[in-house]
C-alpha cells in the first residue's frame, strides 16, 4: 500500500515485503472480502466462530481428562462427568445454525434480520457463561466484554448490536452481582480458587481457547480499522496534493503559513517564503507540446523535492509557479538554499526525442524575522505580495537570478 | 440525508470526531495525563481500604500495599510532568515526538501490567488491555507504533505468568494468600474498580471512533446511491436491487412485480409553471410513493418523470390493488404551491399512468431484468394510449 508521510513527500514505490508483510498482506486481502458479505452471511461467520471455540474447549478438556492430574491441578468433578457434553450440545447448536444459514442465504430480508440476531444472542449467551465458568473476573471477562461490542460494531448495524447488548448485558450483570453478594461461588470450573494462577487445567482452558479468539477478533478489528485509515488517507491525499507534481497545492501552503504564524512566540523564530517561476516556458509548451511541458514540471518538482530539507514545504502554487515555506529560516539561509535551487533547476534536464531541454527560472524571496513575527502585523496576504513582486523584479532583472524583497514594515 | 434529524448518539459523534483530528502528539499528552489520573485514583483506592472493618482490610498485605500507594503516586506525578512536557513539543522534529508518542504508549502499558501484577494477572484487568486497549491504540495512533510497544508489553506479561506459575514471584502480591481471595468483596471490589475507568475510556473511543467512521461510510454511499432531487434511489443503485430481487426471486420461486409510473403530460407543467416547479412535481410525487410503500417494496427515479416500484414477493392481483390504490393516493393529494407573484395558491392536479409486468418464474436469469423493463413499458403505453390515469398489468 502507498505510505505518504507527508502532503509533499512523494508516494514512496513500492518496497519488497519481507515474509511478515506479505502474510500480512495476503491476509488483509482475504479478511477485507468479509466487510462486503451480507448481514446474515456474517451472522453464518459468528456462528462457525462461536463452533469452533467449542471444538478446541472440548479438546483441550478431552486432553487433559488424559492426564491423570492431582487435585490441585484437576477441574471439578461435574466438568469432568458434564462438561464435554455441555460442549457437544452448544457445538451442535451453532453448528445447525451455521447450516440454517446456508438455506436462508436468499429469503426474506426480516428472516434473515431474525437469524442474525438470534446467531449473536446465542455468541452472547455462550460467551456469558463461559466468562462465568473462567471466573467472572478473569481475562476472558476482559477480552469478551471489550472484543465483542467492537468487533459487533464494525461488522453488524448498529442497532442489531444495540438490541443483542441490551439482551445480554443483564444477564451477564446479575451473574456477576450474584457472585460478589456471595450467593454463588466465584467459579464452579475447579474446586479451589486458592492457587488458580497455578492450575494448569484452568490456565489451558483459558489460554488454550482464549487466545485463538483473541488473535481472531484482533485481527478482524486491525483489518477493518486499517481500512478505513487507508480511505481516509486516501482522501486526505487527494484534497491536499496536486495530481501532476504529488507537491502540495496552493490550499495546503496557505494553511502552512497561517498555522506558523498562529504558533505560540517560543516556536517561531523567522520565516522565510520563496516564490519561484519558470522563465520562458510558454515557449516550451509551444515548441515541444504540453505532454513534455508537463514532464518539465515533474522533474522540476523532484529536484525542489530533493534539494530542500525534512521541515520544508514545497508547494506548486500556479501552472509552473512554485512556492516553498522555509520555517525557522534565516535572511542568510534562505538565500544559500534560493541560489542552490537556481543552480539546481538549471541543472536538471529533461530529454525529448534525442533533444534535451534546460529550464532556468527567477525567485522572489522574503523574510520575517522574529522581531516582525512578534509585532503581529506579519500576515499572509503580505508576505505573498512582497514574494509576488520580489518574483517580479528578478525578471525584470534579467531571468535566472534571486531577489530579496523585504516586508514592509 | 435528512438534515433535521439528529441523531441519538449525535454528541458521542463530535466528541469522537474532536478527538480523532487531533494531532498525535495531543492524543499522547491527553493518555498521559489519563495514565496520571488512574494511577492516582488507584492510590486513593487502596489507601481507602484501610478505613474499612478490620476483618475486611486485613485481606490487603499492609505493606505492599503503603509502597504501592508510594509508587503509584510518583507514577502518577511522573506521567503529569511527561504530559506537561508534551505541551512543549508540539512544534518540534519528528524524531522527537515519535519518542514521546513511544512513552506515552509504553507508560501506558508498563502502568496497566503493574496494576493487573498487583491484584493478579489472569483478572479482568489483563483481559481489557489486551483486547480493547489495542483496538483503541489502533484507532488513535500509527498501527506500526502500537505493534512495537505491545510487542514489548507481552514480553513483559509472559515473563510475568511463567514466574508466578513456577513460584518464583507471588501471584497478586497486594492481597494476603491466607484466605481464599476470590470471595473475599475487597479483592472483587478492587478488580472491579480499578478496571472500571479503563473499560469506560477505551470503549468510549473504540465505540465512538467507529461510529463516526461507519457514519461517513454510509453518507457516502447515500450520495452515491440516491437521486440528488428526490432523495430516491438512484438508476444505478435501482437496477443493483433489482438484479439481486430477481436472482433471489428466481431461486426462491416467489412471485415479483414491477411498476413503472409515469407522470401524464408532464412537459404541460413544464412549460406552464417552469422547470422549478416541475421539480417539485417530481419530488411530491417521489414522497407520495415512498409513503404508500408495502413491506419490503422499493422505488426509484428511473428517467426524468418516471419512478421504478419494484414489489418482491407480492402476486398479480395484489400488486394491481397496489397500483390503484397508489393511483387513488395521487389522484386526491394535488401539489400545491404559492406563486411568487404573491396571487392566490395553485393546485396541480397530478394523474400517472402506471404499467406493471410481473416476473415469469420460467424466465431465465440472463434477460429477466430487461424482459420486466420491457413489459411494464410497454403496460404503460398501452395506457398512455388508452386515455391515461390507469394501472395495467401487461398481457400477453
Amino acid at each position: 500500500m502507498p505510505k505518504c508521510t507527508q502532503y509533499n513527500r512523494q508516494c514512496a514505490p513500492p518496497v519488497k515485503l519481507n515474509l511478515f508483510g506479505r502474510l500480512n498482506q495476503y491476509l488483509l486481502n482475504y479478511v477485507s472480502d468479509v466487510f462486503e458479505w451480507p448481514q446474515s452471511k456474517k451472522a453464518q461467520f459468528i456462528n462457525a466462530i462461536s463452533a469452533l471455540i467449542c471444538i478446541s474447549q472440548i479438546s483441550v478438556i478431552y486432553i487433559l481428562l488424559q492426564f491423570d492430574l492431582p487435585k490441585q491441578h484437576a477441574l471439578h468433578p461435574i466438568i469432568h462427568q458434564y462438561g464435554i457434553e455441555y460442549l457437544f450440545f452448544s457445538f451442535c447448536l451453532y453448528a445447525s445454525m451455521f447450516m440454517c444459514g446456508q438455506f436462508l442465504r436468499h429469503t426474506h430480508p426480516k428472516i434473515q434480520a431474525i437469524y442474525s440476531f438470534l446467531s449473536l444472542l446465542a455468541y452472547g449467551v455462550g460467551a456469558v457463561i463461559i466468562t462465568y465458568l473462567l471466573g467472572p473476573l478473569s481475562i476472558a471477562t476482559g477480552v469478551t466484554l471489550t472484543m465483542s461490542p467492537l468487533v459487533g460494531l464494525i461488522l453488524f448495524s448498529n442497532r442489531l448490536i444495540a438490541i443483542v447488548a441490551i439482551c445480554v448485558f443483564p444477564i451477564g450483570t446479575t451473574c456477576f452481582i450474584l457472585v460478589a453478594i456471595g450467593k454463588i461461588p466465584y467459579t464452579i470450573l475447579i474446586e479451589s480458587t486458592q492457587s488458580m494462577h497455578q492450575n494448569i487445567s484452568l490456565l489451558a482452558l483459558m489460554y488454550g481457547t482464549g487466545l485463538p479468539f483473541l488473535l481472531l477478533t484482533l485481527f478482524i478489528a486491525y483489518a477493518c480499522i486499517e481500512r478505513w485509515k487507508q480511505r481516509e488517507l486516501i482522501v486526505q491525499t487527494l484534497s491536499t496534493t496536486d495530481s501532476l507534481t504529488s507537491l502540495a497545492n496552493r490550499g495546503v501552503f496557505l494553511d502552512e503559513i497561517e498555522s506558523y504564524l498562529s504558533r505560540p512566540r517560543m516556536h517561531r523564530k523567522a520565516l522565510s517564503v520563496l516564490m519561484m517561476d519558470l522563465d520562458d516556458f510558454k515557449q516550451i509548451n509551444d515548441r515541444f507540446g504540453h505532454l513534455v511541458g508537463d514532464d518539465v514540471l515533474k522533474n522540476i518538482a523532484q529536484t525542489l523535492q530533493f534539494i530542500t530539507r525534512e521541515e520544508d514545504l514545497v508547494a506548486r502554487y500556479g501552472g509552473e509557479e512554485f512556492c516553498i515555506l522555509l520555517p525557522n529560516t534565516n535572511r542568510e539561509t534562505a538565500e544559500a538554499i534560493a541560489k542552490r535551487i537556481l543552480t539546481a533547476v538549471t541543472e536538471t534536464t529533461t530529454r525529448k526525442d534525442n533533444r534535451t531541454i534546460n529550464v532556468t527560472t527567477s525567485i522572489g524571496l522574503t523574510t520575517a524575522d522574529a522581531q516582525q513575527l512578534n509585532s503581529g502585523k506579519v500576515t499572509v496576504d503580505m508576505l505573498l505580495g512582497a514574494i509576488d513582486a520580489g518574483m517580479y523584479t528578478s525578471k525584470t532583472l534579467g531571468k535566472n537570478t534571486l531577489y530579496f524583497n523585504p516586508l514592509p514594515i | 440525508m435528512d438534515n433535521t434529524r439528529k441523531p441519538t448518539h449525535f454528541y458521542i459523534l463530535d466528541f469522537a470526531n474532536g478527538f480523532l483530528s487531533l494531532s498525535d502528539i495531543q492524543k499522547a499528552k491527553l493518555l498521559l495525563y489519563g495514565v496520571s489520573l488512574n494511577a492516582l485514583y488507584l492510590a486513593a483506592l487502596i489507601f481507602g481500604i484501610h478505613f474499612l472493618p478490620p476483618e475486611l482490610s486485613q485481606t490487603l498485605n499492609k505493606n505492599t500495599a503503603s509502597n504501592i500507594i508510594f509508587m503509584a503516586i510518583f507514577y502518577g506525578f511522573f506521567a503529569f510532568i511527561a504530559g506537561v512536557t508534551g505541551e512543549l513539543l508540539e512544534f518540534s522534529s519528528k524524531v522527537i515526538q515519535d519518542v514521546y508518542i513511544y512513552t506515552a504508549i509504553l507508560m501506558f502499558c508498563t502502568g496497566s501490567l503493574f496494576v493487573a501484577h498487583m491484584l493478579g494477572d489472569l483478572t479482568i484487568i489483563t483481559g481489557v488491555a489486551t483486547s480493547g486497549a489495542p483496538i483503541a491504540g489502533m484507532v488513535l495512533f500509527e498501527t506500526r507504533k502500537l505493534l512495537h510497544s505491545f510487542f514489548f508489553a507481552t514480553l513483559i506479561y509472559i515473563i510475568i505468568v511463567l514466574l508466578t506459575f513456577l513460584g518464583f514471584a507471588r501471584y497478586a502480591p497486594l492481597i494476603n494468600d491466607v484466605t481464599n481471595y476470590t470471595s473475599n468483596p475487597v479483592w472483587i471490589g478492587l478488580v472491579f474498580l480499578s478496571a472500571i475507568p479503563n473499560i469506560v475510556v477505551i470503549m468510549s473511543i473504540g465505540i465512538a471512533s467507529i461510529l463516526s467512521w461507519k457514519k461517513r461510510e454510509q453518507e457516502t454511499i447515500y450520495l452515491s446511491q440516491k437521486d440528488v432531487l428526490t432523495g430516491a434511489n438512484n438508476r444505478r443503485h435501482l437496477m443493483d436491487l433489482l438484479t439481486q430481487s430477481i436472482h433471489n426471486a428466481l431461486l426462491n420461486k416467489t412471485p415479483l412485480c414491477l411498476m413503472m409510473v409515469d407522470i401524464d403530460h408532464f412537459k404541460n407543467i413544464n412549460d406552464t409553471y417552469g422547470h422549478l416547479i416541475g421539480d417539485k412535481v417530481i419530488k411530491h410525487l417521489s414522497d407520495l410513493i415512498a409513503s404508500n410503500l408495502h413491506g419490503v417494496a422499493y422505488f426509484g427515479r428511473y428517467g426524468g418523470e418516471e419512478f421504478c416500484l419494484v414489489t418482491p414477493y407480492t402476486q398479480e392481483e395484489k400488486a394491481l390493488e397496489q397500483a390503484e390504490h397508489l393511483l387513488h393516493v395521487i389522484n386526491h393529494t394535488p401539489f400545491i404551491f404559492q406563486p411568487d407573484n404573491g396571487s392566490q395558491e395553485i393546485q396541480i392536479h397530478l394523474t400517472v399512468s402506471i404499467g406493471i409486468s410481473s416476473l415469469r418464474l420460467d424466465e431465465t436469469y440472463l434477460h429477466a431484468t430487461d424482459t420486466l423493463l420491457f413489459e411494464s413499458d410497454q403496460a404503460m403505453y398501452d395506457i398512455k394510449r388508452g386515455g391515461r390515469n390507469g394501472a395495467k398489468m401487461y398481457a400477453v
